[in-house]
């Protein structure tokens, strides 16, 4: 076949290949008709409910508490929130888009982001937040409910439709009580739940609305620690888990109007948490656990070591306002993010040379440099009791740096000077077992006086 | 050579024939739910899409964001004081100089405002990027009220930003990077004196590009007393890291000289005299 004659057939061919896909539709209507039409309907939904809807926000089951909050979607693409982790009520937007499906984007700063802001602080370290979603994929719609999955990390979550009590009264009954489980400013450190006969010491942490709890095992005889993670009532919390102590089970707290103390409200069950100046048992041998198989405890969380240093950041704003000549003056602000993003600035080591325990401050010249400089100075350490939970330091004059300059200047930083009174203040401390990795060390004199270390 | 080309517009008909009826055009899927035009948007338009054709993009959209960062949109309260600040340290200056059609050429067409500081893995942070000389990206604007410190790094950010978006519609002499070459790391967060290296910042060792930004942008944040402080702490003006920043402050220079007609010493004087207004105004 000549040449032309092939290129004759081309058109044919390419005729043939064009329209031989014409076959049944699955679909009447195109994927783009369809995906907008289930929008249109999945925002005819959102908008229907009197009273908006209402959501359990659990963002992480292995290490955060329950979160809840009410929304009104509106149709011109506002949404109205309360909630029962900020006092305010807010208004934002919403907006629906496609990706992995149809996607309900809450798209301005709203009361919802607070769950997934970095600045929100996690075990007093800056950058991962509560793990909360904003966008969240859809996967099924009913007038009963609207069954979403986050996005980013593709947790559960369920709006049901609310009542007019979650807007006038509930998210603050629960907002109320939850705020009550926090520390309060003036309160001694050691908080006692007691229940019939057991102690248990309670530690609440607010962000993630957790608690670890640490009790005296009756069968083993040993100090254990358990989490749960708590959720706000209209009665008072909830825990999930329930805690178990030597057989004894509580799943929640009311609180109490009258005594202002929140009560055990289990059948079968009396008793009360309560703040304490004092331990409310040995915390047996946990000196030992601090010091097993770690080198370096540091501090990444303050409890109030002074008067006017009362966290991390306000420490780290005393640091810096004496620190010029260790960064850059335009960067500062950058030195507090990082070293609130994980650097560990004080370290107590337990053992330089067989010498053992150091205080350690590392620094860095400048805000996106290591904190590669090091002033150590060596610590006599007494142990105060047999039960080995108490401990006393002095502060000697034995140092080592590797920086002569850092050091001169990191000794009149108004931060180390706080540190170092803290650490040798002559009454000691209690040991007190958060976790296998997180010890508090708490002021004899004034439990209100508290630094929590972390294993290394 | 003739039956070829009818043949050729054969085969072309035969596939609009073939293809005419195959689509069904409708509206767009996204943004379906009407966005409310708040007092902010309209201020927005009015200040930097309508004159400028700048977008500011402040509400967060799926795939305009760095996906695998854990970010937050920007409270609305916190941008019109940024970019009341931006459009005094940053906009006026350029515009005053260069003339409005070179800053409507060169600006980026979309500024994104992202509420947090892009926390990463490594312990570093984000707090701004420029993407192909479109659009600029400033992270963290909620983070802490606006102080001095806050002026100066929003000043310095949106410098830096800009200069990648100028280097990338026009590029800078490969003189510049022939300055340092060797010397660029992928570990310049462990620099602590990057004077003696040569460097203006530590983040200047990132690379070419980022020392270039650098320059620009610690050019126009510093007084002519301090910029000239940070040059001699490199060392004597006859040792090789001064030698080096000087080369690189001269390149500069005729860069934005030559390139757009920017003389740099003015541009520090104006954005020198917004920033210490602002400040003041604090």
């Amino acid at each position: 076949m000549k040449t032309r004659e092939i290129l004759w057939l081309l058109p044919l061919f390419s005729l043939f290949a064009r329209c031989t896909v014409q076959e049944d539709y699955i679909f009447e209507e195109s994927a783009t008709a369809r995906i907008k039409a289930y929008i249109t309907a999945c925002q005819t939904v959102i908008t229907q409910p009197e009273h908006g809807w209402k959501v359990l926000f659990e963002p992480n089951k292995q290490s955060l508490g329950g979160y809840h909050v009410v929304m009104k979607f509106h149709e011109d693409g506002s949404v109205r929130m309360v909630c029962d982790f900020l006092e305010e009520e807010s208004t934002s937007t919403y907006s629906f888009n496609e990706s992995q499906g149809a996607v309900l984007c809450m798209d301005s700063y709203s009361a919802l982001h607070y769950l997934s802001d970095p600045r929100v602080p996690r075990n007093g370290i800056l950058g991962v937040g509560l793990e909360g979603e904003f966008e969240f994929v859809i996967k099924e719609v009913t007038p009963d409910s609207m069954v979403f999955f986050g996005k980013k990390r593709g947790e559960p979550v369920v709006f049901y439709p609310a009542e007019e009590a979650d807007w006038t009264g509930r998210m603050a009954l629960y907002r109320n009580h939850i705020e009550k489980m926090a520390p309060q400013e003036d309160s001694p450190f050691f908080r006692a739940l007691t229940m019939n006969q057991t102690a248990i010491n309670l530690v609440y942490d607010p962000p993630t609305r957790t608690i670890i709890y640490t009790y005296s095992d009756d069968k083993s005889k040993q100090i254990l620690s358990a989490w749960t993670r708590v959720y706000g009532t209209e009665e008072g919390v909830r825990f999930s888990p329930a805690i178990r102590v030597n057989g004894v089970v509580l799943d929640q707290l009311r609180y109490n109007n009258t005594t202002h103390l929140f009560e055990v409200g289990t059948p079968g069950v009396v008793g009360s948490l309560r703040y304490s100046n004092t331990p409310p048992f040995p915390f047996y041998n946990s000196l030992d656990m601090l010091q097993a198989r770690s080198t370096f405890a540091c501090t990444p969380l303050v409890g109030s070591i002074s008067g006017s240093l009362t966290s991390i950041i306000d420490f780290i704003e005393a640091l810096m306002g004496g620190h010029s000549i260790y960064m850059t003056s335009e960067l500062q602000f950058g030195y507090r993010a990082l070293v609130m993003a994980g650097m560990k600035q004080f370290r107590i080591i337990w053992d330089i040379d067989g010498k053992g325990p150091w205080f350690s401050f590392y620094g860095a010249k400048n805000a996106i440099s290591e904190a590669q400089y090091s002033l150590s100075y060596k610590l006599n350490m007494e142990v105060l009791r047999d039960s080995r939970d108490q401990v006393r330091f002095t502060w000697t004059d034995e140092r080592q740096t590797n920086d002569a300059e850092f050091a001169t200047a990191m000794v009149q930083q108004p931060g180390f000077a706080a540190f170092r009174t803290f650490i040798i203040d002559p009454a000691g401390f209690t040991i007190v077992p958060s976790s296998n990795e997180r010890f508090y060390l708490v002021n004899l004199n004034d439990s209100k006086r508290w630094l929590l270390l972390s294993k290394e | 050579m003739r039956h070829l080309k009818y043949a050729l517009i054969a085969a072309c008909l035969a596939c609009f024939m073939a293809c005419s009826d195959d689509d069904d055009f409708q509206e767009s899927i996204l943004n379906s739910v009407p966005e409310p035009q708040t007092p902010l948007d309209e201020w927005i338009w009015e200040t930097f899409t309508k004159e400028y054709n700048i977008r500011v993009i402040y509400k967060w959209k799926t795939f305009e964001i760095t996906p695998e960062l854990n970010l937050v949109p920007t409270e609305e309260a916190k941008i019109i004081p940024f970019l009341e600040i931006i459009r005094k340290v940053w906009m006026l200056p350029y515009i005053d100089l260069g003339g409005a059609p070179f800053f409507k050429e060169t600006a980026p067409k979309q500024i994104a405002l992202v509420g947090s500081i892009g926390f990463m893995e490594d312990g570093l942070y984000l707090l701004g990027e420029a993407e192909r000389g479109r659009r600029i990206t400033i992270l963290g604007l909620n983070t802490r009220p606006i102080n001095e410190l806050r002026v100066k790094q929003f000043t310095h950010d949106f410098h830096h930003e800009y200069t990648h978006i100028l280097n990338q519609l026009k590029s800078y002499p490969p003189a510049f990077e022939a300055i340092s070459a060797g010397s660029y790391t992928t570990s310049w967060s462990q620099i602590t004196n990057s004077y003696v290296e040569g460097f203006i910042s530590p983040y200047a060792m990132a690379d070419a590009n980022e020392d270039f930004a650098e320059m620009v942008s610690y050019f126009v944040i510093l007084d002519a007393a301090t910029w000239d402080r940070r040059l001699q702490a490199a060392g004597q003006p006859t040792s090789e890291p001064y030698r080096k920043l000087k080369e690189k402050e001269t390149i500069m220079l005729q860069y934005m000289k030559n390139m757009y007609n920017i003389d740099m010493y003015e541009l520090r004087n104006r954005v020198q005299v917004e920033m210490a207004k602002i400040i003041a105004e604090l």
